[in-house]
């Protein structure tokens, strides 16, 4: 579904990215390990348009995004959410999930203003669905909130909603339970087991390895800007680069 | 004083009062999309000089010569819009100041808007209801968007560019329309001012002009419509109400907007702070 191939990226004379080739194959839960400043929210920041990739090559769906306005990206089926929340705080939770259904809601300008039937009932509809989008993701009930009133695990919650308003095929989550609780937790990992078995493709950065050990069906995990282990979860946990990479190298005099 | 003395007096400050409220009501909509552009007395001013060109030169009628003030500064936005609109913050307010400025020294130079001395003796056209007409007929469109994706991604555009990107929303698109409807809104506002004021001159629409308008919308908050109306209407009154400071109303002036802004940061109508004041007292009532 995602490929990169041989992506790298420089800030200035640093390079975040080195020659990072990955594949995330359709229907599935991937997961993105490493350690801090390892360059995992750059290879999102690729993936979504934020900037381009230095060299390399990505495509999604067999086609390329390289190129693609961060928009267009979205309109082709990605959505993210963010390491460090970005919400539209002052707007009302419902209305942060139907900004996320803006390219869906395409009707013509003069629609809007003259209020056709079809404006409306296009209104009515995407009202109804980010309400079941709440639901799903345990918001239900605060849906005339204002998002910046939000607990942080709340927040990270409607984030989720606010991806999936867009409808997309491709679901990148970065870190989407830090600073969450065992229950608040527990609640994310059903919903994005719920997720997997709508054939959502989803992607995701995470620290909390229980969570990703119980979730994902491939982990990558990347340090000092290079994929240096790819495989099944617990094929990842007793791989030697990987223990290194976290724990440090074991001191061979001893 | 009867009725008729009273309009005489006070006609053009009553259609001023309107004329400046759709200008606020014009910047209001870059600046609900986080855009502090001050072009919007310049396209006032192209409006103004267009329609009243088209009256006094080419004796065109009033609602064709308000249409080409309409066309006019929109047409213009589109094409400046997409440079200028890749600025933001500080950079972009700059880039349309300095946009004001050409138009006003084009006019200042140029034979058919009177040069220097600017035009006189345009047709007193604008009627009271020609004005009102077109502030509910504003209203009505911008309260419209508002409640549509347009105005949603103005808003989600104003609180974070970058998520709203992400979410699908072709940002530079939405800043462009922003952008030239602001410009058609002040174009009809300088027509129709054009037409009761009897004269235009260059300086009518220059850096004074564009921080007044800002400061009206500011003042009067822009979360709500309501809100430039008012803020149009104050700026307007306020050198009249303060006429017995005399050469000390315009610092009058001024200390009346810092306490504003100091106090009433989403300025004077506010309907969140209300909604939120409103909510407290109902809980205090249940308690």
């Amino acid at each position: 579904m995602l490929t990169l191939d041989r992506i790298s990226r420089q800030f200035g004379g640093v390079t975040a990215l080195e020659q990072v080739s990955l594949t995330v194959p359709s229907g599935q839960v991937f997961g993105l390990i490493g350690p801090n400043g390892a360059g995992k929210t750059t290879v999102f920041n690729l993936i979504t348009g934020l900037f381009p990739p230095s060299s390399g090559e990505m495509h999604f769906q067999g086609q390329s995004l390289l190129g693609l306005p961060p928009y267009r990206i979205a309109t082709r089926g990605i959505a993210r959410t963010f390491q460090n929340i970005r919400l539209f705080s002052e707007m009302s939770l419902i209305d942060n999930v139907i900004v996320g259904m803006h390219a869906h809601l395409d009707y013509p300008i003069w629609d809007a203003v003259l209020r056709t039937p079809r404006f409306r009932a296009m209104e009515r509809n995407a009202r109804m669905e980010a309400h079941h989008l709440l639901q799903r993701v345990g918001l239900g009930d605060l849906s005339q909130e204002l998002a910046g009133n939000l607990s942080y695990g709340n927040q990270r919650k409607l984030e989720i909603a606010r991806a999936l308003a867009t409808q997309p095929r491709l679901l990148l989550l970065d870190e989407p339970v830090a600073g969450m609780n065992a229950t608040e937790k527990n609640a994310v990992m059903a919903l994005i087991e719920s997720l997997r078995q709508d054939h959502l493709t989803v992607f995701m950065i995470e620290h909390d390895m229980r969570f990703v050990m119980g979730l994902c069906d491939t982990v990558a995990v990347l340090n000092f800007g290079r994929i240096i282990a790819e495989g099944t979860p617990s094929a990842i946990q007793s791989n030697p680069a990987v223990i290194e990479a976290y724990l440090g190298q074991e001191d061979t005099a001893s | 004083m009867d009725w008729s003395s009273w309009w005489a007096t006070y006609s053009t400050l009553v259609l001023s009062i309107g004329v400046y409220g759709l200008m606020a009501l014009s910047i209001s909509l870059t600046l609900s999309c986080g855009l502090l552009s001050l072009a919007n007395a310049a396209f006032m001013g192209i409006g103004a000089y267009v329609s009243a060109v088209s009256t006094l030169q080419y004796g065109l009628s009033f609602p064709s010569a308000l249409l080409l003030g309409t066309l006019a500064p929109s047409s213009v936005a589109l094409v400046i819009g997409v440079p200028v609109l890749r600025l933001s913050g500080v950079y972009l307010a700059m880039a349309t100041l300095g946009f004001g400025e050409v138009v006003r020294v084009v006019a200042l130079n140029l034979d058919i808007t009177g040069g220097p001395l600017g035009l006189n003796g345009i047709p007193l056209f604008t009627e009271w209801w020609h004005v009102l007409l077109s502030v509910v007929a504003v209203l009505l469109l911008l309260q419209a968007l508002r409640h549509s994706r347009i105005g949603r991604a103005f808003e989600a555009i104003r609180e974070d560019e970058t998520a709203a990107r992400l979410m699908g929303i072709a940002t530079h698109r939405i800043k462009l329309l922003a952008f030239v409807l602001g410009a058609a809104i002040a174009g009809l506002a300088g027509g129709l001012n054009a037409h009761y004021t009897f004269t235009l001159s260059p300086g009518n629409f220059g850096f004074e002009n564009a921080v007044d308008i800002l400061t009206m919308a500011i003042l009067g908050g822009i979360q709500g419509l309501l809100g430039p109306l008012l803020g149009g209407a104050i700026i307007t009154l306020l050198p009249e109400l303060l006429r017995s400071l005399q050469e000390f109303r315009m610092a009058a002036n001024g200390v009346i907007l810092i306490a504003v802004v100091l106090f009433l940061p989403h300025g004077i109508w506010a309907p969140r702070r209300l909604a939120r004041w409103l909510k407290k007292r109902s809980k205090h009532a249940d308690a």
